[in-house]
């Protein structure tokens, strides 16, 4: 059984730490009801960006070892 | 009412860490490639409170393979948004939920692009699978909470 207390006060400051309510990132106004937006449009543009930077990443340029 | 925790950064994708070694990583300080085998990135679970409109969140690293990453993000549309993943760290509360496999759902997310995790039926995961689907029960839900927000 865990002590959550005791492990809380010994790992905060390494592991976790508590946002109070009124900073918690709020989801509701993200939810799959609403229709796509230039938010969603940024976020899968971060994403795709991403995919394509890394796998590039992977790739040392032409002409370089080898 | 929402109370959220939230894990720090892995100690090998912090720049202040010993064990930081940048040639293994690359990232856009949203997600993270490492060592060419994997993507990290953060998530959130969302457990409410079996009775009432409160609920807890946990704001947590994941693991994804990273050909399961590119692949992903390759083809967006047609994954419905879905990625699979595996927790990083135990969930606080939730024992021996490191590894556990989830899933991604990137059209539901926050503000701040954080997906959020689907949590799958296996036998490992019992407590935190009921308490995802059926929510917190009150007495727990306090005790906990009164641990997060000791007065």
């Amino acid at each position: 059984m865990v002590q959550w207390k005791s492990w809380m006060k010994k790992n905060e400051k390494r592991f976790v730490k508590f946002i109070h309510k009124d900073k918690v990132p709020d989801i509701s106004k993200t939810d799959t009801s609403r229709k796509i937006t230039e938010v969603d449009q940024l976020m899968d543009e971060m994403i795709i960006n991403f995919g394509r930077k890394a796998t590039d990443s992977l790739d040392p340029p032409s002409g370089l070892g080898g | 009412m929402n109370t959220a925790i939230e894990n720090y950064l892995p100690d090998f994708l912090d720049k202040d860490s010993k064990n930081y070694d940048k040639s293994k990583i690359f990232t856009d300080g949203k997600y993270y490639l490492y060592d060419k085998k994997y993507c990290y990135l953060k998530a959130r679970l969302d457990l409410k409170n079996r009775v009432s409109k409160d609920s807890l969140t946990w704001i947590t690293w994941v693991e994804v393979k990273a050909d399961n990453f590119f692949k992903f993000s390759e083809n967006i549309n047609m994954s419905k948004g879905l990625l699979s993943a595996e927790l990083f760290s135990d969930l606080f509360f939730y024992t021996d939920t490191k590894g556990l496999k989830v899933q991604l759902d990137f059209k539901r997310r926050d503000e701040n692009f954080d997906p959020s995790i689907v949590i799958l039926n296996s036998q490992e995961n019992s407590n935190l699978y009921n308490d995802y689907i059926n929510g917190i029960e009150p007495a727990k839900f306090s005790k906990w909470l009164s641990i997060l927000n000791p007065s």
